[in-house]
């Protein structure tokens, strides 16, 4: 049955992979005018008109270049870069670290936080805490995260001076390049921190009222170890769910955290690439986006299932 | 206790109602009652602060901010409104028609919706954009697509509870069409999920399409929208915080208005609705 | 400075993030290190064909001269040249200082690195065009090498910019020929010069490092290396400079307002020869109809436009050279605004409502301008349609396809100290290239090669008045500024500017 589960899952993720192919194509296809000179917009001399029209392979019939792409993206081989010279797959691999060190913290942060303030909820329920926590948590979820990112840059950094505003720190210094992951990650992690903590409070009141955690209880059994425990065996499942369902929205939410924090990564590689009509870099940037994104599902899927039979298997021997 | 009675009974459903108006009577009626044209520049009266003649200010150009915050905020729930209502005239299409057509097609439809939502939405929305460039009408179509999954799989999940009721299988006996059955009966049904999500989605719209402005890919001048205000407020940050905070706070109002209320709304009309991505 | 205080704080704030120590930010009373701001990032590091100031600064750092500007001057000294003589109007003798070495293995710097480094602005580029700075070096017939270390400049007629524009300035740089021949396209590795810094790094979009040159004869610059950081925001890059990350940055004119008051470190204004301006396309219908021109300049108030723009800080320009250079024309025509006679004009032409793109440089100074120029042109049945572009495009925006489909556009050049320099732009030979106007006029190319022989000063400024007059009438111009150069340096350090602003002296910064 697992094996099934798994398959379909894989077959899943390929198809949604082939779609962003798909769509990536389409678009080349579906832009106005003289592919060529739109994609290079003022940099449309002949030499790199040439270029670009060679490379992929433009002048051919579509079929053609639809096999040439599917080649090209499977093996992972982007082209080369016009304005720079240097391969797109350089370009791309050099700032993906800190997109993945950026989503990291940002979930790190969240759980980090998250998790004892809904246990926290939990434990005292209908308190002012707990209220503060509840309108809280939504706020940041509702609010746009540029929104929370500027207002971070302006109280953290401008006012108070407590950490970096720009740039991803030295790359030497691993010192240096937390404190620059600290407020991008606080902003889009700000959101989540009161998702989590709300996902992690109704789990865990749920077990809290069952009979025997009550019994328990009365008899002095548990405390503090207790909680936590219950705490991470129910709010596991729900916790991961909910993240591998909005990772993409960290990854939108990371974008504007790089742009405003002017720190590299991916995001700001396909923004930039945007605004200087660089498509090739656009296709590479958008494409890698998506298999992480995917990828970074179909870990979530396959923690559940790795988790799902073990948690059972505890929560029947307590 | 009805639907309503239980949104005035919470705290947080209250306030969010109370935002929503707030909002819609800024959108809908501002641009109406203000004497300002959101377009008329002053440059004389530049970075104003707050007076009776201008609430919140003006901006780097002598502009009232109250009146492009009121423009802003029309477009936005202008936009909003119509990529929801695509969404939802697709999504409930296609959701309804995966529940009642053979497997095979309705699995396809499945697919097709994890595929679409597996679209990070902003990303998709730069792709798109790098392709044709910036402009509003680019933004209904992608925005509708990333939104379409969602209620996609409300619309599939409550028509799927409706296919083996009693009552459907009475209807059919009597000789009704699924079109019949349909409209009279599964539609109207599903209307109480459906709202929950426009109210809870529609932040997302307004906070994709401010933040497409704010990164200078979305509406062009001299068109306010919430995100293009935004941006100028940043750029001008140093001359002066209003235009950030003004255009910043109707952001923040907007989005936790919806969203309050469409909590407060999917708590009073069906809570199952909690466990639904 | 943070103190263990605030840490404390933060960590008794529930916010459990992983600091362990605050190693703090250099500040400029580090001799070590200095970071700059860079407006963009480079993009090609050839004398010949550099897009503009930013990368002319590095080339400034990293080569030698036979002459060059004193420090925060347009005075020539001696740099790499031990003697330098005009002997006649088309000769110029140099014999170089002995013993200056190229760094990496690539010798010594002769006399042949000099022929090589010069001739080479005359010969067709990569495109097969003839490069950028052409005109600068246009009056060399050919250098000539007596000797290792000596040789001759022979030119085909005599030139009163050369010293300035090309000897002492980035067209001047001496380039090691060995390094040039090595192949590989990029910047790091083509130029090599003989400066006092040398390019240790370069992380595009991140950072340029540039670090001392410990081969290098003569006074070593106080900073062993300067880190040149691109960012394109002014907004953040003024944050990074309060919080310290940075220790010099330009800023707009529009925070010059709330900077004043800023104790993070002082404020250096310069007056600045730059020319701002909205241009036309006189190659594109309608535009090449000049009532249309006529109607679209009578449209616009300049004032209002500059004032919107710069936040009130800057003058109104009447013309393209800037008060105190040499042919500044004080009688300049500036037509006050008159939206009737526009539409009139316009009317006349057949033309009531028209709908143009306007192009600019995207940033704030010239969105603000641009959306008064869109505002005013509106009311006159003018619709204009706003293009932003970031710097790669904007700047590549004259060239090619691009350029023919050009409309309007919010020019902007940097002046440098001879007229001669940013006059060069607006030639026949430069449509295509720079002189996005598409205007052809060969009276201009003669008044301008007769400038740059005579001799006389009173007579070549008359020459310059007369060059700016048919600008003037080709109704292709509307000249808006010529800005004013603000940037926003850390308390000890004392940057080494050009008069013109935009030329930054890396190797004379100080700590004052």
């Amino acid at each position: 049955m697992r094996l099934g589960v798994v398959a379909s899952r894989l077959a899943a993720t390929l198809a949604v992979l082939v779609a962003a192919m798909a769509l990536l194509f389409a678009l080349t296809l579906a832009i106005p005018g003289d592919p060529a000179a739109a994609m290079l917009g003022p940099r449309a001399t002949p030499e790199a008109t040439a270029s670009i029209t060679r490379q992929m392979g433009l002048d051919q019939p579509v079929p053609i270049r639809l096999w040439r792409f599917a080649g090209l993206l499977a093996t992972g081989d982007f082209g080369t870069d016009i304005v720079s010279g240097r391969p797109i797959r350089d370009m791309v691999f050099e700032v993906l670290p800190f997109t993945l060190a950026l989503a990291g913290t940002a979930i790190g942060l969240a759980l980090a936080l998250g998790f004892p303030a809904g246990i926290h909820a939990a434990t005292h329920p209908g308190r002012i805490s707990d209220r503060l926590l509840a309108l809280v948590s939504v706020a940041f979820v509702a609010v746009p995260n540029f929104v929370v990112a500027i207002g971070l840059l302006l109280v953290f950094s401008l006012r108070l001076r407590w950490l970096p505003v720009q740039g991803a720190g030295e790359t030497d210094d691993l010192l240096d390049q937390v404190r620059h992951l600290a407020l991008p990650a606080l902003a889009i992690g700000l959101g989540w921190i009161g998702y989590i903590a709300r996902l992690v409070r109704a789990s865990l009141l749920e077990v809290l009222g069952q009979p025997y955690i009550r019994t328990a209880r009365a008899f002095g059994i548990g405390g503090f170890r207790l909680t936590w425990k219950l705490a991470l065996r129910n709010a596991a499942i729900p916790t991961l769910a909910a993240l591998g369902v909005g990772f993409g929205r960290l990854l939108g939410g990371a974008v504007f955290a790089e742009i405003i924090f002017a720190r590299p990564g991916l995001g700001t590689l396909i923004f930039q690439a945007i605004r200087a009509r660089n498509y090739p870099v656009v296709q590479a940037g958008v494409f890698v986006t998506v298999l992480l994104f995917v990828a970074t599902n179909l870990v979530v899927d396959a923690l559940f299932l790795w988790l799902d039979p073990r948690l059972r298997a505890e929560a029947e021997r307590l | 206790m009805s639907a309503l009675g239980e949104i005035r009974a919470g705290a947080s459903g209250r306030l969010g109602a109370v935002l929503v108006l707030a909002v819609l009577g800024y959108g809908l009626l501002g641009p109406w009652l203000s004497p300002w044209d959101p377009a008329g520049i002053m440059v004389p009266d530049r970075f104003a602060g707050p007076s009776w003649s201008h609430p919140f200010g003006t901006d780097q150009l002598g502009r009232d901010l109250a009146t492009r915050g009121a423009y802003a905020t029309r477009l936005a729930l202008g936009l909003a409104i119509a990529t929801v209502t695509v969404a939802l005239a697709g999504g409930v299409g296609l959701g309804v028609a995966c529940a009642f057509a053979p497997s095979r097609v309705a699995r396809s439809i499945l697919i097709g919706f994890d595929v679409l939502a597996a679209f990070p939405s902003l990303i998709l929305a730069l792709a798109i954009i790098a392709a044709f460039g910036p402009g509003l009408d680019r933004l209904v179509p992608i925005i509708a697509a990333s939104l379409l999954p969602h209620f996609g799989r409300v619309a599939r999940a409550q028509a799927l509870g409706f296919r083996g009721s009693a009552f459907v299988e009475a209807e059919r006996a009597l000789g009704a069409g699924t079109a019949r059955i349909l409209f009279r009966h599964v539609l109207p049904n599903m209307l109480g999920p459906l709202v929950v999500l426009v109210s809870m989605d529609l932040p997302v719209v307004v906070t994709l399409e401010a933040g497409l402005s704010f990164l200078g890919l979305g509406v062009p001048p001299p068109l306010a929208s919430l995100g293009t205000l935004l941006n100028d407020g940043y750029a001008n940050l140093g001359r002066s915080p209003g235009p950030v905070l003004a255009a910043g706070g109707v952001l923040v109002v907007l989005t936790l208005g919806f969203t309050l209320l469409g909590e407060a709304l999917r708590d009073a009309i069906d809570p199952r609705l909690r466990s639904l991505p | 400075m943070p103190e263990p205080i605030a840490r404390r704080a933060l960590l008794q704030a529930g916010v459990a993030l992983p600091f362990a120590a605050w190693t703090g930010v250099v500040l400029a009373q580090s001799r070590e290190r200095l970071v700059v701001r860079i407006e963009r990032d480079i993009q090609n590091l050839d004398p010949a064909e550099r897009p503009g100031a930013v990368e002319g600064n590095v080339i400034r750092a990293l080569c030698r001269n036979l002459v060059a500007f004193r420090r925060g001057s347009f005075e020539i000294e001696n740099d790499a040249a031990r003697t330098i003589r005009q002997t006649d109007p088309t000769t110029i003798d140099f014999a170089l200082e002995p013993g200056l070495v190229f760094p990496g293995d690539f010798g010594r710097l002769t006399a042949e690195d000099v022929k090589f480094s010069y001739e080479r602005f005359q010969l067709p580029g990569p495109t097969g065009r003839k490069p950028a700075y052409a005109e600068d070096w246009a009056a060399l017939d050919h250098v000539e090498v007596t000797g290792e270390l000596t040789g001759r400049l022979i030119l085909k007629r005599p030139s009163a910019g050369l010293w300035k524009n090309a000897l002492a300035d980035v067209s001047g740089a001496i380039q090691s020929r060995l390094a040039a021949a090595k192949p590989g396209r990029n910047a790091d590795i083509g130029l090599v010069g003989a400066g006092p810094y040398v390019l240790a790094e370069w992380l595009p979009n991140r950072r340029l490092v540039l670090r001392r040159n410990p081969e290098f004869r003569g006074e070593a610059p106080a900073f062993e290396e300067i880190v040149l950081r691109p960012v394109a925001d002014p907004t953040t890059a003024i944050l990074g400079f309060e919080a310290g990350e940075l220790q010099l940055t330009r800023i707009e004119a529009n925070d010059r307002h709330a900077l004043a008051e800023a104790k993070a470190g002082k404020l250096i204004d310069l007056p600045s020869i730059n020319f701002v301006w909205l241009g036309i396309n006189m190659a594109k219908p309608p535009l090449d109809d000049p009532r249309v021109r006529r109607a679209i300049r009578l449209g616009i108030d300049v004032d209002e436009v500059i004032t919107a723009a710069y936040d009130g800080t800057v003058e109104r320009a009447r013309a393209v050279l800037a008060p105190g250079m040499l042919g500044y024309w004080p009688d300049a025509p500036a037509p006050a605004r008159d939206p009737a006679a526009a539409r009139a004009l316009l009317a006349e032409a057949g033309r009531t409502s028209l709908r143009a793109t306007l192009t600019l440089l995207d940033k704030p100074a010239y969105r603000n301008a641009a959306e008064v120029i869109q505002a005013r042109l509106g009311e006159i049945g003018i619709a204009l349609d706003l293009l932003p572009l970031d710097d790669a495009s904007y700047w590549s925006s004259g060239a090619g396809a691009s350029g023919q489909a050009l409309e309007l556009f919010l020019g902007r050049f940097g002046g440098k100290a001879d007229p001669g320099f940013i006059t060069q732009w607006f030639l026949p030979s430069q449509i295509g290239s720079w002189n996005w106007q598409r205007w052809n006029s060969p009276d201009y190319a003669e008044l301008y090669a007769r400038a740059d022989r005579e001799g006389d000063v009173e007579k070549r400024a008359a020459l310059y008045v007369e060059m700016q007059r048919l600008m003037d009438q080709s109704g292709a111009f509307v000249p808006l500024t010529h800005e004013t150069n603000i940037y926003l340096a850390a308390g000890q350090l004392d940057p080494a500017i050009l008069p013109n602003g935009d030329d930054l002296q890396y190797p004379d910064f100080r700590l004052g």
